[in-house]
């Protein structure tokens, strides 16, 4: 199959997916995703399900996981199309194969292979080589609203969403803006008494609070600063204020996420 | 009892506690999850429990990185645990000069879908 037999259907947000994986987590983490990028997702647990589904259903696509306990991935494959000419994109999902072993999943009968973990950009990878999409654009995802650069609302979408929903997350939120505040307090301190160890002790706790926030842009500015310190033995003024400003704004964004979430009554 | 028994260690609990949360929505009852902040609190885990799986982050602060923790344990106790090094720099690098170092994984530590589906792939296949 060439990428212009597959229309280009993301905006409309009609893409047909089946995800078969006998682990639930991993279906849930696909379905969240694919989600994500407009598809409606069923899923199956077993080949015989999902090969009974097939038949049931019209899907523009199926992740199809290889090693399955009873009938594998490639077996269901093989057995539809022995029954129907005209098939859904199939793509193989495996921990064992690798993405230069290509050949093999294609004499399998898969159209595409994704290796496991399966994650957000191997995913957009896959499906860009046969849809005319913007994954991140044309998302439906109430995450992607943000404007600021400090946080990565991608990922932070998937994480919320694992953590087991927004009401969750906020309290999270809450207590990341108090610890971020002590240690700005610390911080500033630190840079006053020009105690180079205390204020790489206390970046480095910012960073660590700011990567499991996904506050990335965050986190690359504490880095480059960072650096900088332990290259030179100093910051300049005008970079803790740049780094102190940067700080705010993530403040408002969060503040601005859980206002949004609250509105929306989780 | 659980299935199986994690052990995450990182010397900021605040990202401990997120990944107890999700580990306690995604695995449920059939994974008990403990955290540490370094050397000594692993020590003082490993009197009681057994694990299955420590998954670690790679810059503990003062007390090293996670590959000193790992050689540390391996040299003073007997435990059958697998490993799993999370870091918020460059896996890729991380990966090139430790790949000898006996972790099954390298992850990126907010990558919470990468990192669950790792913990499964490993406790849980």
């Amino acid at each position: 199959m060439s990428k212009n037999e597959f229309p280009s259907v993301f905006n409309k947000l009609k893409i047909n997916a089946l995800v078969v994986d006998e682990m639930e987590l991993n279906r849930d983490l696909a379905k969240k995703m694919l989600e994500d990028f407009g598809c409606t997702v069923t899923e199956a647990d077993s080949g015989e399900q999902a090969y009974e589904l097939y038949f049931q259903n019209a899907f523009d696509v199926v992740f199809m996981d290889l090693q399955m306990p009873g009938k594998t991935g490639d077996q269901v494959v093989s057995d539809i199309k022995k029954q129907l000419a005209n098939h859904a994109l199939f793509i193989a999902l495996s921990a064992n194969l690798m993405e230069s072993e290509t050949d093999r999943f294609i004499e399998l009968g898969f159209d595409d292979f994704v290796s496991k973990p399966v994650t957000y950009d191997k995913l957009k990878d896959c499906l860009s080589k046969w849809y005319d999409f913007d994954g991140l654009n044309n998302s439906n995802s109430d995450f992607l609203e943000g404007d600021g650069f400090l946080i990565d609302y991608h990922k932070l979408s998937q994480n919320v969403s694992l953590m087991g929903g927004e009401k969750v997350f906020i309290k999270f939120i809450d207590k990341f803006l108090q610890e971020n505040r002590i240690i700005w307090e610390l911080l500033e301190a630190a840079f006053h008494a020009e105690d180079r160890e205390a204020l790489l002790s206390n970046i480095h706790k910012l960073s660590g609070i700011s990567t499991s926030m996904c506050a990335d842009g965050y986190y690359e500015l504490l880095n480059a600063v960072y650096q900088t310190l332990k290259q030179k033995g100093e910051i300049s003024e005008e970079e803790m204020k740049m780094l102190h400003t940067s700080s705010y704004q993530l403040e408002d964004d969060f503040e601005k996420l859980k206002l949004s979430w609250q509105r929306k009554g989780f | 009892m659980a299935e199986k028994r994690i052990l995450i260690v990182d010397d900021a609990i605040f990202q401990s506690e997120i990944l107890a949360e999700v580990f306690g929505n995604q695995f449920g009852e059939k994974l008990d999850v403990d955290v540490a902040k370094d050397f000594k609190s692993v020590q003082q885990l490993f009197l009681n429990n057994d694990y299955d799986l420590i998954l670690t982050d790679y810059l503990l602060g003062s007390v090293g990185t996670g590959v000193e923790l790992k050689e540390k344990v391996d040299a003073e106790i007997d435990s059958d645990a697998d490993w799993v090094l999370m870091s918020a720099l460059d896996v890729d690098s991380l990966w090139e000069n430790h790949r000898d170092a006996g972790f099954k994984g390298f992850v990126h530590k907010s990558d919470y879908v990468e990192i669950c589906q790792k913990v499964g792939l490993i406790l849980f296949p």
